[in-house]
Order: C-alpha cells, then structure tokens, then sequence
C-alpha cells in the first residue's frame, strides 16, 4: 500500500487524509507486516498435484463423454450461453450432456488459441482435414507404417508464461550485436490488416516528426498545427537515484517444432503436383485459413515465429473505398465521430472476443483503448470537421505485462496484442501481436550513472536522432519508471532477428498533447552493454560495394541507405553505412 | 525517486474496464462451470500467494501456513460446486475456505479453549516455539495484542491482506457498513492511544 492508497483509505474512513500522526501510525503498522517468502519448491509441488488431479478428472470426464456420447444432445450452445451466475455444478458431474466436451477432449493442446478456433471456427474445415489427413495417413502408413504419430500433443503455442534462468551474459556481448530496427510483425499473414501496431519502430523519424491526420481523405487540417522540423527534451522529473548494478534481461523463445505432427503432416500432402517427401528436416513455418462468410475472419498462424494474428476476410466485408483510387468514394457514407465506439464500448467487444476464442491473457496487462498516432488532436483542431477522415476502427491494446512492469517498444509505445474494433459493424476486425511467452533470462551490468540516462532522454531515447531545425518544440519529460522495452538484435545476418525485453526507464512526455509529437514517452534501456552498442543504426555492418562517385550516401534514420537528398543529419555519432536489418 | 514504481500514467485512455486479474477469473469460473477442470489452475495461480500470506499472518508458522494452504486448494477444488458466485466472489469463498481450515486447526490442537483466544496461535501454543518470523515491529506486535481479536483480524485484513470491506465481510459473515465503522472506530482509538503505547514501549526496550 503506498501512500496515496492509505491516504485513500483514512478518507474513506472519514478521517483527516493529511494527518501526517495518523499516516505515520498506520504505515508502521504496514511496515510491521511480517515478511513472507514463499518457497517456489512449496508453490509448485502444489501447482503440480492440482493440475495432476484436475487432469486426471478431466480424463476421468473425457472417457465417460466418450461412452456416452451417442446418447448425448447437442447442448453447445447453451454452456456457452451459461454465465458464472449460477451454482457449479462438480467437476465429476459434468461429464454428462455435452458433445462439445466430447469433442474438446479429442484434441490434446489446451488452453490455447488454436484448440478455440479449431472449435469455434473451423468445425466444417475440420472434418475435411480430419478425412484428408486421415487419408493421408492411411496412405503413408502403407508406405512406411509408424510414419504418422497423432499421440504427440506437445503444445506449440503454448498460452502459458514460463522463464528459464540461464547464466550471466548468455545473450552475448550485447555491445557488439546488431540492434535491429523493429521486428518481424506479430500476427501480421496474409490476411492483410493495417498495421497500427504500437511496434512503430518501422517508421523513420522523419516520417513521424508529427501527428498528421489519418488517411488519405480530404479535407485534412494539417497546416492548422505548426509543423516543427524537430524537437528538444528537457528533463524536469525528480532525481534518479539508485540504478541497479545489474539488469536481468528476458529474451523470448521462438516456438521449436521437432518431429511431431505438425511437421509430419506435411509429409502426407503429396498430391501429384509435387513430391512434398522429398523435402527434408521439414517444418511448418506457418498457416492460415479463413471463415468464409459474411463478416468473416481468416487467421494466421505462424509456427516460426510463435504468434497468431486473425484479420478480417476482405472479400466479406465491406469496403468503404472500395474501386476508388486516392480519394474517399462515398459508397458508404463516411463515419463521424460519434460513430466511433465508445472506449466502454470498445473494451466490452475486445474482452467478448477474447473471451469467445479463448485467448489466453497470461502475461498481458488490462487492456485500454490506445491510439498511438492520436488523430484526435488534428480533429479538435480542424475547421472542417465534416471533412476530416476518421478513421472506422479503435484501437485495444493489450500491453504485455511481465511481473509487474509493462513492456514498452523503443518509441515509449506499449507493445503488445492489438484488438481492432471496425465502427461500422461493432466487430472485431483485427487482432494482432498475439504471442507465446516463453523467455529466457540471463543477467547483465546495469548502467548506474543517472547522468548518462539522463544524457539519453534528453536527445529523445535510445537510438533516437535528432534533427537540426530552427522550429524546434521541447517535450518535457517526467519522472520515469522502470518498465520493459522490446528490442530486436541479431547476431547473425542470416538468421532472423532476436527478442530481447530489456528493463528500461521510460520517461513519460508531459506536453505531448500540446504538441505534434506521435510518441508519448521516452525510453532508455537500463543494461549497459546495449547502450555503448557500436551497431544501433541497423543490421550488422558489411563492407560496401566502392561507390562510383565519392559524395556522402545519405543514411536514413533507420540505418539504411536511401535516395533521399535532402536527409537530415543525425547529431548522434555517424551510424555505419549498412545493408538493410534482416527481419524474421 | 521511486524506480520500482510500476505505475504509468501518461495520456494513456483508460476506462473501468475489468482487470486482467478479474478477466482471467472469470474465464477460468466459466470454464470450470463447463466441466474443463484444468482450468482451475489459473484459480490457484491467481490465489496461491494471498492464502498463504493470509495464513502466515496469522500462524506465523512456515509449514503449518504451507500444510493449510495445500487443503484450502485441495478442498476448494474438491468443493467447487459448493461455489455459488451469487452470494459472492470466489476470492471471498476461497479465504472463507481457509479460514475454517484454520479454525479446525486450532481446535484440533487446542481442543477446549474458546477459539477466538487462540486465532492467531502465536501467542500461546506449542507451535509458538516453531515460529519462523514475528512482526517486524516488536512495538507494534505489542500495540496489536492489546486490541480485542476482532479488531485485529479487522486490522490484518484491511491493511495487510488488502481486502476490500465487502470482501472482509464476506470472509467473516459480517456486515459490510458495521465493518467500516468498526475499522473507522479502531484507527480513531489507535490514534489516541498508540503514542503513548509505542512510546511506553521504546523507553522500555531501552
């Protein structure tokens, strides 16, 4: 209880909240509290006898589903009406009436988002695969008997949050890897979707120096605000004291697939075309499928990466703009604002969902409407407001939250699952950044030199570049705390980028309402060894091909080369000229 | 500063949306309703940790906390179609689960005394030799034990188990309003007489 909440409590009470007696005598009472450490051992002895007795029940459930299942209705749709308002029922005694268990029990991952869309979504498709795999599978047994095993039931996406302890430094030297600038999209397949991922590393400072108003429509009001051709930072929080001399950083798993059924499925598509056999150490990277109906979502899942995103099916929706080229075309009228759901509204339709497709929330913090590129303050400000484009969905984030401290990408955005809302319909039209959560940990050396922190906030955060201008604004940066920030490095050029989350101090920018500025916080990474890192512009350095003509190759901020002649200069140190960073 | 605050308060949007907490209760409620008793786990790992803190502080004994909050997950699973959420929350039903454990304990260890002598077994039972830890303020260990046990289970649960009024009162049976003005009533005498106790208490010490 801080002192905020006790002063919450003696007001609640009645009481003077300013007592500074009073506070002092309860917060003794507070700090009396007797220290408890709970043995993990204890902990998860005990996790693991309830989850043995909860599977065993579960079994215990399945098999009499199964005896019974002949004789049972179809009574779906009315447990999945039910709500928790009512008594339960005993674990043994729910074994009778339901064909949806029967059919749950078949398929061995659990509590995963998968297992819930092949439930929810995928029924007919399931039967279909179900033939063709069995098919498959009778055919390449004949083959090679023993070939196709359905026992295994490893769990590949997995839900839940899990951390081996590694050694001191097992990431490597992190003052030598490449930083890469973002990462692979999370979720994002062949679905489409727009990207409005807090994950904004992609842009160029150039391109996000302001806020400008969503989309292409007319009638936006840019020039009401002034344009700065760059920013300063000034630091006006409390002192920094006490920086840890060491940092434990967490590097997420990428999902691994061994000889199991997933792979080997592959093995049985072979229809003429191609001999799919003769491909070897065979995985699969990823797959989609779709809902093919009014309204409907496709998914994809990516197995490499270790993520799910779900999309809209394009052609069943409907397309404000569709067969228009640049402008808005009035086949559907355009939105206003108060078409647009409220964020009560919006978070309702988000949880439904999740709650619908049994997307595991382990590991994720409460969700809130989040608009990193906030369109609102152009609209406040614009003249014509009829004119102004809106954009039709609302954005509910998710934000990772790994024990306690909220993850944060590089440009002080909080990362994590997305959930789009479409005004039009009040559906979900996208959900992205869905990912699994296991990580490594190794601990590294810790910067404690606040002044050096500091020295990095106020040139706007890591791997920040400033511009010379003379229209410059000052952001105001506040007392920060500690948090996480994603950072993708690679140590190999070949290989896709790694994912580290690093302990960050992230700075919160007071006036960012006041000014154009598209990020709300700034972000410095605690761990020493990332901030003497030679190689933060980009992908690992290659020696470059001798230019014909000696004139300075302009670099973009994010490392790469580009064409653009008239690039600002970076005022940090000159970043090396490299090749674009390989992304996943 | 504080740098291990967690909070973030920016121009972040946020409503009274229920929390991650709250979300993955419920999911975890619905599932169990529809016979997926795996799911109780997530009940466990939500839990675990307040029922062994709400045992400790009042046993303050390691392995007697951690025998009882076994059987309070073990029972509660065994019993959680005794669960009917509208007469209350599950995290009310659990500590009610506990604390009856608790109470069966002290009586089985101290058959014929008045269970309210003995709720928190510290002060006089053969476990006292065992304990691990004491408050971490001798002066207000003494403070404490000079308030009726009402008062102090009221105490303990407001400001160290961090239970809300209503869920104290659903943990105890007692009303939800007559619990407030108890607790408001406690702090006010606290105030007039902790000073001269604490103070009373230091010079001895010296």
């Amino acid at each position: 209880m801080n002192t905020q909440e006790l002063q919450q409590l003696i007001m609640e009470l009645g009481l003077d909240p300013n007592d500074q007696q009073l506070q002092k005598l309860l917060m003794q009472i507070l700090e009396s509290k007797p220290q408890v450490e709970i043995s993990q051992g204890f902990k998860e002895q005990l996790r693991t006898q309830l989850v043995q007795q909860t599977t065993v029940a579960k079994a215990g459930a399945t098999n009499s589903l199964s005896r019974h299942a002949e004789q049972t209705t179809n009574s779906s749709s009315r447990h999945a009406e039910q709500t928790t308002n009512s008594s339960f029922r005993h674990a043994e005694q729910t074994t009778n009436s339901s064909s949806r268990h029967a059919e749950r029990s078949e398929a061995s991952p659990k509590n995963n988002l998968l297992t819930n869309l092949m439930q929810k979504i995928m029924i007919p498709a399931l039967v279909a695969v179900v033939v063709l795999v069995a098919g498959g599978a009778w055919y390449a047994n004949q083959q090679n008997p023993g070939l196709i095993d359905f026992g295994g039931g490893d769990e590949i996406l997995s839900g839940k949050y899990s951390v081996d302890q590694l050694d001191a430094g097992s990431f490597g030297d992190l003052s030598k890897v490449a930083i890469v600038s973002g990462g692979p999209a999370t979720g994002m397949g062949s679905g489409g979707g727009t990207n409005l991922t807090s994950d904004a590393q992609k842009a160029t400072e150039s391109e996000r120096m302001a806020i400008a108003p969503v989309g292409s429509g007319g009638g936006s009001d840019a020039s009401i605000l002034p344009y700065p051709d760059g920013y300063n930072f000034m630091y006006e929080g409390e002192e920094i004291s006490g920086l840890a001399e060491t940092q434990d950083v967490l590097k997420r798993q990428k999902p691994e697939q061994s000889e199991s059924v997933v792979s080997r499925i592959i093995r049985i598509f072979s229809f003429g075309l191609v001999d799919l056999t003769k491909f070897t150490n065979t995985r699969i990277q990823s797959f989609a499928f779709m809902e093919d109906k009014d309204l409907g979502l496709s998914v994809n899942i990516d197995l490499h990466q270790g993520n799910i995103g779900i999309y809209q099916n394009w052609e069943k929706w409907p397309q404000p703009q569709y067969g228009c080229e640049g402008s808005y075309c009035g086949a559907l009228p355009r939105i206003t604002e108060s078409d647009l759901p409220s964020d009560e509204e919006a978070l309702r339709i988000a949880n439904q969902f999740v709650s619908d497709y049994g997307i595991s929330l382990e590991g994720y913090g409460a969700p809130m409407v989040y608009e990193p590129h906030n369109w609102r303050i152009a609209y406040e400000r614009a003249e014509d407001k009829a004119g102004f484009y809106i954009p039709e969905t609302v954005n509910v984030i998710y934000p990772i939250e790994i024990e306690g401290q909220r993850v944060f990408d590089e440009n002080g955005h909080p990362t994590g699952m997305n959930i789009n809302i479409d005004a039009r319909t009040r559906r979900v039209s996208t959900m992205y950044g869905l990912e699994t959560k296991q990580f490594q940990r190794s601990a590294y050396q810790g910067e404690t030199d606040a002044n050096r922190i500091l020295g990095i906030a106020n040139r706007g955060g890591y791997r920040n570049q400033l511009w010379e201008g003379t229209n410059r604004q000052t952001l105001i940066l506040e007392t920060p705390t500690v948090q996480l920030v994603r950072i993708w490095y690679s140590n190999d050029p070949t290989r896709m980028g790694e994912e580290l989350y690093v302990p960050a101090l992230v700075f919160p920018i007071r006036n960012v309402e006041q000014t154009n500025y598209w990020r709300k916080s700034v972000v410095v990474p605690l761990v020493k060894e990332l901030l003497d890192n030679e190689n933060q512009g980009g992908g690992p350095v290659y020696p470059m091909p001798m230019p014909v003509d000696d004139g300075p190759m302009p670099v973009e901020p994010d490392g790469g080369i580009g064409d653009t002649p008239d690039a600002p200069q970076s005022t940090e140190p000159s970043a090396p000229i490299t090749l674009p960073a390989p992304r996943g | 500063m504080l740098l291990d605050a967690v909070t973030y308060n920016s121009s972040i949007k946020t409503s009274e949306a229920p929390s991650v907490s709250e979300l993955k209760e419920r999911e975890a409620l619905r599932a169990l309703q529809n016979g997926d008793t795996e799911k109780f786990v997530i009940l466990y790992d939500l839990y675990m940790e307040k029922i062994y803190r709400y045992l400790f502080f009042r046993l303050h004994h390691k392995e007697l906390a951690e025998d009882l909050t076994s059987q309070t997950f073990l029972q509660a699973y065994s019993k959680i179609h005794q669960y009917d959420s509208t007469k209350g929350a599950f995290g009310a039903w659990l500590y009610r689960v506990a604390r009856n454990l608790m109470i069966d304990e002290i009586r089985r260890k101290k058959p014929t005394d008045n269970i309210d002598q003995h709720f928190d077994l510290k002060d006089d039972t053969n476990i006292e030799t065992e304990t691990d830890r004491t408050l971490n303020s001798e002066a207000v260990q003494k403070l404490m034990e000079t308030l009726p046990l009402d008062a102090r289970e009221l105490l303990t649960l407001r400001l160290w188990d961090e239970l809300s009024y209503a869920e104290i009162a659903a943990v105890t049976g007692k009303n939800e309003g007559a619990l407030k003005m108890q607790f408001s009533r406690l702090v006010k005498k606290l105030q007039e007489t902790a000073p001269a106790i604490l103070l009373a208490l230091l010079i001895i010490n010296i």
